[in-house]
């Protein structure tokens, strides 16, 4: 890799360049890792190894292509290092469902975007309460159980809770992608 | 499969709550059917933008913390490249310098790097001096622990379990500096190798689990399994000691290379206890927990000995198992528990461990079993009973529920058995708030069995010989052929904690205390 020179502007452009393009990819990109490890930590893990990886590869990029489907060659790669890594302490799916995975996920890069904003509309149909516990479930690092306690409530009733306010996201998603004339 | 069912097993799966044997049929389905991948991509979709909108939302609400702002979306995009940006610079200098630069240590200022290493493991009650490390995961510099114990998964494949108070610099993913305190090393099968450094050591594995505690006057090193090399950070010595298995040195930090001798396992680790338990009991106690968890991973497998594994979620659940924190600094009929661990059994907690060798009833005139048991007054209301079954070797479900032995206290504090579905209870509860030491036998009359069970409240002497009187005593059924699991549940509104899990083949090896603090 090409080291940065601070005191070169055309190393400050291509890191303007890139930083801007893996913001703008970055949600569809976790996407992309999540659908292959299912585990948000480990895929946080993935994603800013992945970023580092992208970094030092940016010179192989070509503008004239997708940086969303070089990002994703690059990010199964990592998933797969991280498989071998971590298959024996948990329970992952297996190189070939995961490489399906990757596969499809990777042709998915609109419909992780669509269903975000989708999703973001659904969430002002919920109220305060709910979205405060689906944020506290999703902001940080503390596991159900964790916020549980916090909460003064049973895991396996927020566990429940959960699983509902998750479902009924998931058929608003759908309808309001259909009104807008998209995928479902 | 339905599209419910499907939604319900993903739903088991992002919450870390599937089985395997569900798992295993997801995994299936997803391989073969092209619309059960759709409806999962569109779940994870669902879970990727819950992610995204609630870190953007901590972004809205706190923006700019210490100078940087702190949500995954910077610290995974922005950060990684400051990172490299960074590193880049830091190698220019030490270049141009010749010499060797170290980045700043403390608070991170500005863009300062983020070089992950691992994954921290810690118990609720951990208490850090410097920032512990956030998204259950750590990076290069100061890690202090001043209570609790805590494990480092660094990404090499090396655990580094801190007990506090502890002062570790992380170096990278296969490096640190102990400058204070001790630590337990457990360099796995799948790492290249880690070293540890002190002040004025070296320490280098050989395929090792080894264990080190720095003070102010001296270094101890105890090598569990393998061996370690310790050399000096003195470049004008070539001192270089290979410390085996088995073995333990203690070096002056005045003299670092002078090695002393000293008898290993003299600390208390917890490697230590468990092989005084065993040599205490003889041949004659067949398994041993003493919830010895360091980092509180039942998982693991690694506490006490004749196990198969770790303990595994009896049900369907693949999440919370029991959780093991510190016991207190008392002493139960003869067991000194200071710096010990037990098991919180609570939330209806099912969980089962499989036995290394099935125990073979038919060789045995009786089997026994002790635990320490401590019933807390929220057990008192509700389902709050707390059972222990020895499950036979079956692959029936069936089987295995119809034959099970098992002992616990009911809902109201009641000592009872169960041999194999015929029950007996005692109507004087144990008392709540206390710990209280529970012997079960299983006494072979061939071709029937009968169990019994003595329990001892504080105050008690423990018979050295076993009882010819048992608080519930006599149950007979027909014999089990084989014990092969041992099984741990209790009711809902259950709040239990368990301590000292054995069986053997004789009153004495499960019932005669050790006191292995001593």
């Amino acid at each position: 890799m090409k080291l940065p020179d601070p005191s070169d502007d055309r190393d400050i452009k291509s890191a303007d360049v890139f930083v801007s393009l893996l913001m703008e990819h970055r949600h569809r990109l976790f996407a992309f890792i999540l659908k292959q490890l299912v585990n948000r930590a480990d895929a946080e893990d993935v994603f800013q190894k992945t970023s580092v990886i992208l970094w030092k590869k940016m010179d192989q990029f070509d503008n004239d292509s997708s940086f969303f489907h070089w990002a994703c060659g690059i990010a199964h790669n990592e998933v797969r290092n991280f498989l071998k890594v971590q298959r024996r302490s948990k329970l992952h799916f297996d190189d070939e469902l995961t490489a399906l995975l990757a596969e499809e996920a990777c042709e998915e890069d609109v419909a992780s975007d669509s269903r975000l904003n989708a999703m973001r509309e659904c969430l002002n149909r919920l109220s305060d309460r709910q979205q405060k516990i689906l944020r506290q479930c999703y902001s940080g690092s503390e596991s159900i159980t964790q916020v549980a306690e916090r909460l003064g409530r049973e895991r396996t009733a927020l566990y429940k809770q959960l699983a509902r306010l998750r479902d009924k996201l998931v058929a608003c998603i759908r309808l309001q992608l259909a009104k807008e004339g998209g995928m479902s | 499969m339905s599209d419910d069912s499907l939604s319900q097993i993903i739903n088991h799966l992002i919450n870390g709550t599937i089985n395997e044997e569900d798992h295993s049929e997801l995994q299936e389905l997803l391989r073969d059917d092209p619309q059960a991948r759709a409806k999962f991509r569109e779940r994870m979709d669902l879970e990727a933008s819950l992610h995204t909108w609630a870190s953007e939302d901590v972004l809205e609400a706190h923006p700019v913390v210490n100078g940087r702002r702190s949500t995954w979306a910077l610290v995974g995009a922005v950060a990684a490249i400051a990172a490299v940006l960074l590193i880049s610079f830091v190698w220019l200098k030490q270049s141009q310098r010749g010499e060797q630069t170290q980045i700043a240590e403390g608070p991170r200022q500005g863009l300062d790097p983020v070089i992950e290493c691992g994954h921290l493991i810690q118990q609720a009650d951990c208490e850090w001096k410097q920032i512990p490390p956030a998204n259950g995961r750590f990076s290069r510099g100061l890690m202090e622990l001043t209570a609790g114990v805590a494990e480092l998964r660094f990404d090499s494949g090396t655990d580094v379990v801190l007990e506090s108070p502890c002062l570790l610099k992380i170096d990278s993913s296969d490096s640190a500096q102990l400058l204070a305190g001790t630590v337990f090393v457990d360099v796995t099968e799948v790492s290249n190798g880690f070293l540890l450094t002190t002040p004025e050591a070296n320490i280098v594995d050989e395929g090792t689990q080894y264990a080190v505690s720095l003070n102010s006057e001296s270094t101890e090193v105890h090598v569990f399994d393998g061996s370690v090399i310790w050399t000096t950070t003195d470049t004008s010595s070539n001192f270089e000691d290979r410390i085996i298995s088995g073995e333990a040195r203690r070096f002056s930090r005045d003299a670092p290379h002078r090695p002393h001798r000293i008898p290993f396992g003299k600390r208390q680790f917890v490697r230590r206890v468990e092989a005084e338990i065993r040599a205490a009991a003889g041949a004659q106690l067949l398994v041993y927990d003493g919830f010895e968890n360091l980092a509180g991973k039942l998982r693991r497998g690694r506490s006490g000995f004749g196990w198969a594994g770790g303990w595994e979620s009896a049900g369907r659940g693949h999440g919370q198992l029991a959780e093991v924190i510190d016991a207190p600094n008392d002493s139960v009929f003869g067991i000194d528990r200071e710096g010990h661990r037990l098991l919180s059994v609570q939330d209806g907690i099912d969980m089962r461990r499989k036995l290394d060798t099935p125990i073979d009833v038919s060789s045995h005139s009786s089997i026994f079993m002790s635990l320490l048991v401590h019933r807390t007054k929220s057990s008192s209301d509700g389902q709050a009973s707390f059972q222990v079954l020895l499950e036979p070797d079956s692959n029936s479900p069936r089987y295995t529920r119809r034959h099970s032995v098992s002992w616990g206290i009911t809902s109201k504090g009641a000592p009872y058995v169960n041999n194999a579905g015929k029950v007996l209870e005692t109507a004087f509860p144990v008392p709540v708030d206390q710990t209280c030491l529970l012997v079960f036998r299983y006494a072979v009359e061939e071709p029937n069995s009968a169990a019994t069970m003595r329990v001892y409240v504080p105050g008690d002497l423990v018979d050295q010989t076993e009882p010819t009187v048992w608080t519930v005593s006599g149950v007979q059924s027909a014999r089990v052929s084989r014990f092969n699991s041992i099984r741990v549940n209790s009711g809902k509104d259950g709040v239990w904690q368990l301590d000292e899990l054995k069986i053997g083949t004789s009153w004495s090896a499960v019932a005669n205390s050790v006191a292995p603090g001593k």
